[in-house]
């Protein structure tokens, strides 16, 4: 079944446009959502393989040091910026907001283009301000790696 | 007067006149009254046979004809010579009879013929007892005979009949085309026949289970819950959609003023300068992108 037809004239006129400054954050801060669950998850299986091996008396939740919380955090961010964008475009995030992450010649993003741009936006959160600040709704990140992220409601 | 149609005098009704019917002749034993009887009978049958048939003349040209009174008149004054001819009969009859009861009442006294015609009454009373007894049998014979007869009778006429073919042979759709159903249907009471009926025992009779696990069978129930919740979920996700593009385009604008930047010559700036008003404000509150 195919999909509805856009019905708003104005969002039917911006798709393929660059997407702004908010919906771009909006989608990043699902995707970090999706990425803080996943590192919940994977405390909650690591700590159930330490009761299984026998490092723990009962279940508990895995209490790994701050270090190795913010490597796994990036690990997982990028991770889920990676896997998105290199195969659909779209993580959860930028799906849900109708976004997707192109190459400026609008062809979808080889995996290591998605990697390095995924372990920026990882690495630098902030750097998406300069989304609003270029003008053209291009990041430092897009300038770097010749990307785009659009309007895509995929209708 | 006697209501009671059924009983002599009383009213009988016909084709919309009452006509006060009598016994006019009493009941005379003997030959006198058999003849009495059956000319009473010949004369009505007589009477009704003519009053049908001035009827009938009469139909075939109402006010036409000019004989038509003297033609209405015809049945009554018919009645009424018939019944003239019956007390002449009736009379003629009652002297005969008379005079044998007479003339056997005066050979009785005779001596000698007396007894003769004594032996013969008594022999006459003997063969009449035992034939009014035989009689008394065979009918009885007789009727078990054709109460027995009668079914056989019925059942082999069924046997013989070809009922497919007789209902072939009727004209089912000439007579169909000539039925209004309309007519029909618009003479049926269906009030009438609503507040005769029993809902409650119907449903009881009723097993409501296979009926609803068929419907059931036949309705997709999960791809409309599936197909309506993803309309309204799609739906929601446009407006969300639709409202992040809108804070988009003000950010935008806001960081041009600030920057003093001026995007009205490009594309995209038309596209996110159409009046901010937006169409999915619908009066009625609802969606419309």
């Amino acid at each position: 079944m195919s999909p509805p037809a856009i019905r708003n004239d104005r969002a039917r006129a911006l798709q393929g446009e660059k997407a702004g400054i908010v919906s771009r954050s909006l989608a990043d801060l699902i995707d970090l959502g999706v990425a803080e669950a996943a590192f919940v998850g994977l405390l909650i299986f690591v700590g159930i393989l330490r009761f299984v091996l026998g490092l723990e008396r009962s279940i508990v939740l895995w209490q790994p040091s701050a270090s190795v919380v913010l490597v796994l955090q990036l690990v997982l961010l990028t991770s889920v910026f990676t896997i998105g964008w290199a195969g659909a475009g779209r993580t959860l995030g930028k799906g849900i907001l109708g976004l997707r992450v192109l190459s400026a010649s609008g062809e979808a993003l080889t995996f290591p283009r998605a990697l390095i741009r995924a372990s920026l936006c990882a690495l630098i959160p902030g750097i998406l301000v300069f989304v609003a600040l270029s003008g053209k709704n291009r990041g430092i990140h897009d300038i770097l790696l010749r990307t785009q992220v659009t309007y895509d409601w995929g209708r | 007067m006697n209501e009671n149609p059924s009983e002599p005098g009383g009213p009988i009704e016909t084709t919309g006149a009452f006509v006060k019917w009598e016994e006019t002749i009493d009941e005379v034993p003997g030959i006198t009254g058999f003849i009495a009887r059956a000319s009473r009978l010949g004369l009505g049958v007589a009477g009704l046979a003519l009053t049908t048939t001035v009827d009938a003349i009469d139909r075939l040209g109402p006010g036409q004809s000019p004989g038509g009174s003297t033609l209405r008149r015809l049945p009554s004054a018919a009645l009424g010579i018939g019944l003239a001819a019956q007390e002449k009969i009736l009379g003629i009859s009652a002297q005969v009879e008379s005079s044998a009861g007479f003339a056997v009442s005066a050979a009785r006294s005779l001596p000698l013929v007396g007894n003769v015609v004594a032996a013969g009454d008594r022999t006459l009373e003997r063969w009449s007892i035992r034939g009014a007894e035989e009689q008394a049998g065979n009918e009885a014979l007789l009727s078990a005979f054709i109460a027995r007869l009668a079914p056989e009778i019925a059942i082999a006429m069924m046997e013989r009949l070809d009922i497919n073919a007789i209902l072939e042979s009727l004209p089912i759709d000439s007579v169909l085309e000539r039925v209004d159903v309309d007519a029909l249907i618009g003479r049926v009471n269906v009030e009438n026949i609503l507040e005769r009926v029993d809902i409650d025992a119907l449903m009881t009779r009723l097993d409501i289970g296979p009926v609803a696990q068929r419907v059931l069978d036949t309705v997709d129930i999960g791809a409309i819950v599936r197909e309506s919740t993803g309309s309204v979920t799609g739906d929601v996700v446009d407006v969300a959609r639709v409202q992040t593009m809108q804070l988009d385009s003000i950010v935008e604008r806001i960081i041009d003023t600030l920057l003093l930047r001026n995007r009205r010559g490009s594309e995209r700036g038309r596209a996110h300068l159409t009046p901010e008003v937006p169409s999915d404000e619908a009066p009625d509150g609802r969606d419309t992108q």
